[in-house]
């Protein structure tokens, strides 16, 4: 294979992984090798800390399980800014609804400001039946931002959760979802065309500059 | 890198290729309005067209179509209710005058010809006429670098130019930054010349109406005067003998004598105007701060800001891409700065030549810092440096190329490539279409 082909191969990688890449690493951890099950009732609260890197904070999201054949009652989850000392959201929501899916998303109007804060989500249990419902969490500290607590009390693991601003989105979902928006769709089809463009021109390039 | 003629062809072909994608892509991008003070110096452009009577609407044109770009939401600000009839009632967008005309005078005289049909698609225009304008600044800096440097310094600095962020951003600006990089290149081309001893006489003159162009473009050509001169005596003092053809002499006369004549007829017939200008570069010249107040730390500080913006800073010193690229792009300049000055104490290469390119960088760098210091205070803009874009991508170029190993050097031209259009996409991706497309 010729060796400009190859440097275009690695253009071309280049290309695909900035645009498929978020620009700004949102707050998460997903559920790792050595992931358990905490156990919700009505007496623990089961916390997760978290420091947000982008403004926009409008959802998040926390993994639950089933551990009864019939989950009845319902879970409270707060969202609270540490950073100002306030509670942001509130929610409410059904158990059997809570582990309907392996991943529950909480949904909130988007915090402008929220680049730098600190938050905390607490999750307890309201009129459980025993063995209910449980959340997952992975044993270290493999989320440096932050730390699973019970009751207040900090535990060596962390939550799985993952915390939803645009900033975190990929500059491909952005063009894309751009060029199904009326108002946008001629500027970001041009700006996907260029985009194919350019990597065809920098291949030219690479071959001449090899050739040469 | 290049040894044949036609294979430079394909070089330059490619390059213009990529930059012309790159400028299509900021295009779709980068809304309107988003330069420095684009509003202002569009409507000094835009109102050359349209009968005096017409300005106010032509305002209130621009300051919906900077409602409908999103201007204000960029600030995060609402926009004003009601909004200005005016854009000289809008907070932070500096002021612009026709007694430094030509740029308008030219972009104008292009909209003309393209008969803009509103002032979204007028903007559209000079936008175009814009990338024209940085691809003729990035032709003339070619046409120098390879007088001086030979033809692969030249592509290698070319290639540095195509694919540079911040250059792409200025080249799709509407303001006058465009006109006054097309000056600089030209400059260098003709001090190229003239220290090359190509109709010596002729291109002194050429240079010094380069010069004098980027003066009646904006005050920051200046410093391109002061660099005409100083190439053009340190042509006579290293050419003592040097004995000027006739014909060349009488070019050069003639040529004086039009710019004088042009200047009394200007001064006549525009002696309002004259005045707005004079008063503008001596203002520009009014110290306003003591000159022994600087401090050293000030000063790095403002050098370090300038290294960190001079790659990529988007939406005007707002848009900063991420650390881990701020740092490959530190890498870059300082490692090219260091390995130019290395060149210049070398004895292996042309010494003239690199003293040439660091004459024209430094000569600007010290005028940024007198400007900013001591005149008219600003925070550290790459587009300061533009003027002297052709020198300055030479000197990346040469230095950086020296840290290369020499069994590396068939493959550093395509690691280059490579380096710079990593830089770009990835400034695209982490910059632009965050902040753009929310």
């Amino acid at each position: 294979m010729p060796y400009w082909v190859r440097a275009w191969l690695v253009a071309g990688v280049v290309f695909a992984a900035a645009l498929t890449t978020p620009s700004v690493s949102l707050p998460a951890d997903a559920a790792g090798f050595r992931r358990f099950q905490v156990e919700l009732d009505q007496t623990t609260t089961v916390s997760q800390t978290f420091v947000m890197t982008a403004d926009g904070l409008a959802a998040v999201t926390l993994s639950a399980a089933a551990t009864h054949p019939d989950p009845t009652g319902s879970v409270q989850v707060d969202l609270f800014d540490v950073s100002d000392r306030k509670l942001v959201h509130k929610f409410d929501v059904s158990a059997r609804e809570f582990v309907e899916q392996p991943v529950y998303r909480l949904t909130f109007p988007p915090i402008d400001d929220s680049a730098g804060q600190t938050y905390r989500i607490d999750v307890r249990g309201s009129n459980l039946p025993a063995g209910g419902i449980a959340l997952w969490a992975t044993k270290g500290s493999r989320y440096s931002g932050g730390t699973m607590l019970i009751n207040d009390r900090e535990r060596w693991a962390d939550l799985t959760f993952a915390a939803y601003a645009p900033a975190g989105q990929t500059a491909w979902t952005r063009l894309t979802a751009a060029a199904t928006d009326p108002r946008r769709r001629s500027g970001a089809q041009a700006a996907l065309g260029a985009l194919a463009a350019y990597l065809a021109a920098l291949g030219f390039l690479l071959r001449v500059v090899a050739s040469a | 890198m290049i040894g044949r003629p036609a294979a430079e062809g394909a070089v330059l072909a490619a390059l213009l290729a990529v930059f012309l994608c790159r400028a299509a892509l900021a295009s779709a991008i980068v809304p309107p309005w988003q330069g420095p003070d684009e509003p202002t110096h569009f409507t000094l452009t835009y109102g050359l067209t349209v009968p005096t009577a017409m300005h106010q609407r032509m305002e209130a044109g621009v300051l919906q179509s900077m409602v409908r770009h999103g201007w204000w939401d960029l600030y995060e600000d609402p926009p004003p209710d009601p909004l200005p009839s005016s854009l000289s009632l809008l907070f932070g967008i500096g002021p612009g005058t026709l007694a430094q005309p030509l740029y308008y005078v030219l972009g104008s005289a292009f909209l003309r010809v393209s008969r803009p049909s509103d002032v979204d698609s007028a903007y559209r225009h000079l936008r175009y006429f814009s990338i024209g304008l940085a691809v003729l600044a990035m032709a003339f800096g070619w046409a120098g670098s390879r007088l001086l440097f030979g033809s692969e310094v030249a592509a290698g600095a070319a290639a540095v130019a195509a694919l540079h962020p911040q250059f792409l951003l200025t080249a799709i600006s509407v303001n006058s930054d465009a006109l006054l990089n097309v000056c600089g290149g030209f400059v260098w081309w003709q001090a190229a010349r003239v220290m090359t001893g190509r109709r010596r006489a002729f291109s002194i003159a050429l240079m010094v109406v380069g010069a004098a162009a980027a003066v009646l473009t904006k005050r920051l050509g200046a410093v391109l005067l002061v660099i005409a001169v100083a190439i053009a005596v340190a042509s006579f003092a290293g050419h003592r003998r040097w004995r000027p053809a006739w014909r060349d002499l009488a070019r050069t006369a003639a040529v004086a004598a039009v710019g004088l004549v042009a200047l009394a007829a200007v001064r006549t017939l525009f002696a309002e105007e004259f005045g707005i200008l004079v008063r503008l570069w001596t203002n520009a010249l009014i110290i306003r701060r003591p000159l022994d107040s600087t401090t050293v730390p000030e000063i790095f500080r403002f050098l370090r800001m300038t290294v960190d913006y001079f790659w990529l800073i988007g939406g005007w010193l707002r848009f900063q891409p991420p650390g881990w690229w701020l740092w490959i792009a530190r890498v870059l300049i300082v490692g090219g700065m260091a390995g130019a000055v290395a060149a210049l104490m070398s004895s292996g290469t042309d010494r003239r030549s690199m003293a040439i390119a660091w004459l024209f960088v430094a000569v600007q760098v010290m005028a940024m810092l007198f400007a900013v210091f001591w005149t008219i205070p600003s925070a550290p803009q790459a587009r300061y440096l533009f003027p002297v874009f052709a020198p300055i991508t030479v000197l990346l170029y040469v230095g950086l190329k020296r840290a290369v190993p020499a069994t590396f050097h068939r493959q550093w031209p395509i690691a280059l490539v490579l380096v710079l259009a990593t830089l770009d996409i990835t400034g695209f991706t982490t910059v632009h279409i965050p902040t753009y497309l929310r």
